[in-house]
């Protein structure tokens, strides 16, 4: 029996990709007020996106249950012999810790889960997860997965030109990009996830040159194993991006998904990016 | 010594001591005509003063001299090329540190001052300065010096004495300076002479009157062939030239500089104290804030003498001995004097800047690791001020912003004047400084920085509006003084008598969809009118997104860039 891939919502894996490869995706919630939402579940990235900008209550986000995790450990624990657990950095999230928990619960009941804190987000953490996915339909072990996925997350990387900070600031996630907050000219920063936190790496004063600032970083990190163009609420925009950067693709066209409604809270509409895995030197 | 010249002209020394007679009467000629030379501007607007940078790299010069003289020539003029060099402001101070280094190279090896030796000077320091000028243009000061040169080596030749070899020279540069205009369609159009050339051809003749026993310096001269120049308006903030002026004086000890901030502060008393206890004190402004700068064997002494009055802030010590200048900077960062200011990045930034407004843009987009010195058209810094500049900031290696046109050569100078790794780059208004400085980041190597930094130079578009201080035809646009210009990429566009309009007009077929306006609203303009203007702006140009600034500058109404 192969061993079991599960991730969170906030890798932002497109539903078809998931089943393709079979991976299981635990969501992460979103809460305006008192309403509580399942990621990608039970509201739609245009319904979430539209409320973000017209809502008067900031969302905010939660953590699956340790309880969510064992539920669906225990159900994967009957037809695999193991269970790799690929989750968003724990330093913007409870998620690992959630897992982790759980994890040893299900310990005493002969389940062996292997959670990992990829330190990434999106379809960083998503790329992760297709190339273990792929592994352990190949038969890999528990333990070459573990050794695989954390390889694969060293590797991994998730930046994006972001319209404002604003939604990170509000949403108390803003790491070290805090230091561009500052400046009186306006901005349009491009972030990036350094060692799990949001670090601003550089500011561009248009939208149109960030966009090219972003196409040079992706240039500058090639030779790619993998590469998925990310976008909020453009995806002409993100079209343009992956024909942009097809020469940079492995397969030739990159992979085109759009943020949730978690990593969307703290990034806010008119995010542009990527999620990328280098080829190892 | 030869202080009075009526009696010496005889028997006058021809060693070291001439050299400082000749310094001596320079300054004072180029102080007696310093309004003049700062009125000859191309553009009607108080740009890159060249009378006032004249004066002050020479008064460096002759300070170092009143210091220290040598009998020997070879090196009184080795430490006067060395005083120049520091003190340079502006263009018109680097070009004349240029000259000082010819002279320094003629005298290298002689211990007289002959006819000879001043002729070859002139042409070493001409070779050299259109060396040291990208494209070197006739009309300039390069010219006269060339000229100059030429004459001399002529009298030289009819074996005129050094007086006679003076006056040649002398000659020849008021005659070469007339004619500027017939070589620059810019001062032609302008109805000005080259005011650096000018000056030194006040310099070389107050050198001529001092040798044919005149007195010297003394004397206002009207520029050659134009006729009546008005009186340059006295421009901005009085404090800052004060204390530019007073950080002129030679480096000696410690040079320490600190701010005060109390209740009814009075600098009179403080500048007594401060002359008691150190050297060469000056002390700028009154009431919360008063700015300290002195030059102390023991700058702890200066800090606990100045603690009776308020508490101190923005603390900067600077050993001026350069062997122990890196001991200072160490133990600097270990009493934690200025401690804020060495933290450790990859990279630091020096930027030039003025207006509250926009220092403090270029302090938030520095991101912690920008050290602004205050200084812009009428304020150039010297060499030695933008030295310090890079030694106060917090990374061993360091991006020079020089954020004016005026600025950049005094900043490339720089260089080669500190052990930190710096590089410039040559940013030529604020405006494009700022769109430089967002390319910045602290933790990336210095070189990949000057690449990134430097893509914005060919991409962003600067322009100003300002009151022209007289009338001028210049670019084909002619303006009357009082009108506002709109000047663009450095030329001048449009006029017109009001500023609003003036910025409308000049923004006329220069933007698309994609374009980004950034407006710096001046010292003089309220948040309202900034507003109401960018409102105007907004209307007239609906898909051109606009940014307003209170950028605070002087003598600039609307500073904008469009990228």
């Amino acid at each position: 029996m192969p061993v079991a891939v599960v991730t969170d919502s906030t890798s932002d894996l497109p539903a078809e990709l998931a089943s393709q490869h079979g991976i299981h995706v635990i969501p992460l919630y979103v809460h305006f007020g008192d309403e509580a939402y399942q990621d990608g579940v039970d509201i739609t990235a245009d319904d979430f996106y539209q409320r973000l900008q017209s809502d008067r209550v900031f969302p905010t986000t939660s953590a699956p249950s340790p309880g969510a995790f064992m539920e669906l450990y225990r159900e994967l624990a009957k037809d695999h012999d193991g269970i790799i657990s690929l989750h968003l950095s724990s330093k913007v999230s409870a998620t690992h810790s959630s897992a982790l928990q759980a994890a040893s619960e299900v310990k005493e009941e002969g389940i062996k889960v292997e959670p990992i804190d990829t330190l990434q987000a999106s379809m960083a953490l998503g790329l992760v997860a297709i190339e273990v996915a792929k592994a352990a339909q190949d038969g890999s072990s528990l333990e070459e997965l573990k050794v695989l996925a954390n390889e694969l997350s060293a590797r991994a990387r998730f930046t994006g030109l972001v319209e404002t900070l604003e939604y990170l600031q509000k949403g108390g996630r803003i790491g070290r990009a805090q230091a561009m907050l500052g400046s009186l000219l306006r901005i349009k920063p491009i972030l990036a996830l350094v060692d799990g936190e949001a670090h601003g790496i550089e500011r561009a004063r248009t939208r149109s040159r960030g966009i090219s600032r972003i196409k040079n970083l992706v240039a500058e990190a090639t030779p790619l194993d993998a590469l998925c163009v990310l976008h909020t609420t453009d995806p002409e925009l993100a079209s343009e991006l992956a024909a942009d950067l097809s020469e940079h693709a492995p397969s030739g066209k990159p992979l085109i998904a759009r943020l949730g409604p978690v990593v969307g809270t703290y990034l806010g509409p008119g995010m542009l990016g990527f999620g990328m895995i280098r080829s190892s030197s | 010594m030869t202080d009075n010249p009526d009696t010496a002209r005889s028997n006058r020394r021809t060693d070291g001591f001439l050299l400082r007679e000749f310094v001596r009467s320079a300054t004072r000629a180029l102080e007696t005509n310093q309004e003049t030379l700062n009125a000859l501007n191309v553009f009607p607007v108080p740009d890159g003063d060249t009378g006032t940078n004249m004066v002050l790299t020479m008064r460096s010069v002759r300070d170092e001299l009143e210091q220290q003289v040598d009998a020997n020539p070879s090196i009184t003029s080795a430490r006067m090329a060395r005083a120049s060099l520091l003190g340079a402001r502006g263009n018109s101070g680097l070009i004349l540190a240029q000259y000082f280094k010819g002279l320094a190279e003629s005298l290298a090896d002689g211990y007289d001052i002959s006819g000879e030796g001043f002729a070859r000077g002139l042409r070493i320091a001409s070779e050299i300065a259109y060396r040291a000028v990208p494209q070197p243009k006739e009309g300039t000061m390069l010219t006269v010096f060339r000229e100059c040169a030429e004459a001399a080596e002529k009298a030289v030749v009819e074996m005129a004495g050094l007086e006679h070899v003076m006056i040649a020279a002398a000659d020849q540069a008021m005659d070469t300076v007339r004619r500027t205009p017939e070589m620059l369609d810019v001062l032609r159009d302008a109805g000005v002479v080259d005011s650096g050339g000018f000056g030194f051809a006040i310099m070389l003749q107050s050198g001529a009157d001092l040798m044919a026993g005149r007195e010297a310096g003394t004397r206002k001269i009207d520029p050659p062939g134009v006729a009546a120049i008005q009186g340059s308006q006295a421009s901005g903030s009085s404090i800052r030239s004060e204390f530019l002026e007073g950080v002129e004086e030679k480096a000696w000890g410690y040079c320490t500089v600190f701010a005060i901030e109390g209740n009814d502060l009075e600098p009179d008393p403080i500048r007594k104290h401060m002359d008691d206890i150190g050297r060469s004190p000056v002390v700028a402004g009154a009431g919360t804030l008063v700015k300290v700068h002195v030059h102390m064997e023991d700058p702890g002494a200066a800090l606990t003498a100045a603690l009776q009055y308020g508490s101190l802030s923005n603390i900067e010590i600077q050993n001026m001995d350069e062997q122990a200048r890196e001991w200072a900077a160490n133990r600097t960062a270990e009493t934690g004097a200025g401690a804020s200011k060495q933290q450790d990045f990859t990279t630091a930034v020096v930027a030039l800047a003025i207006g509250p407004g926009l220092i403090e843009c270029f302090e938030t987009a520095g991101l912690g690791a920008a050290n602004v010195l205050v200084g812009g058209d009428t304020m150039n810094p010297s060499t030695a001020e933008i030295v310090e500049a890079i030694e106060a900031a917090p990374s061993q290696a360091v991006i020079v912003l020089p954020n004016n046109k005026n600025i950049i050569g005094t900043a490339k100078q720089a260089v080669d004047l500190t052990s930190k790794t710096v590089h410039v780059v040559e940013t030529r208004s604020m405006q494009v400084g700022l769109s430089a400085l967002l390319e910045f980041n602290p933790d990336k190597l210095v070189e990949e920085n000057a690449a990134s930094m430097s893509e914005p130079l060919t991409i962003v578009r600067s322009g100003s509006v300002s009151k022209a201080i007289r009338d001028a035809l210049l670019d084909g646009v002619v303006v009357r003084e009082g009108q506002y210009m709109g000047v663009l990429d450095e030329k001048l566009v449009t006029a017109g008598d009001d500023r609003a309009s003036v910025l409308l007009e000049m923004l006329n077929g220069q933007l698309d969809e994609e374009s980004l306006v950034t407006i710096y609203g001046g010292a003089d303009l309220g948040e309202e009118s900034l507003e109401e203007t960018v409102d105007r702006l907004q209307e007239t140009y609906p898909h051109t997104e606009f940014e307003s600034i209170s950028g605070g500058q002087p003598d600039y109404d609307f500073l904008l860039s469009i990228e």
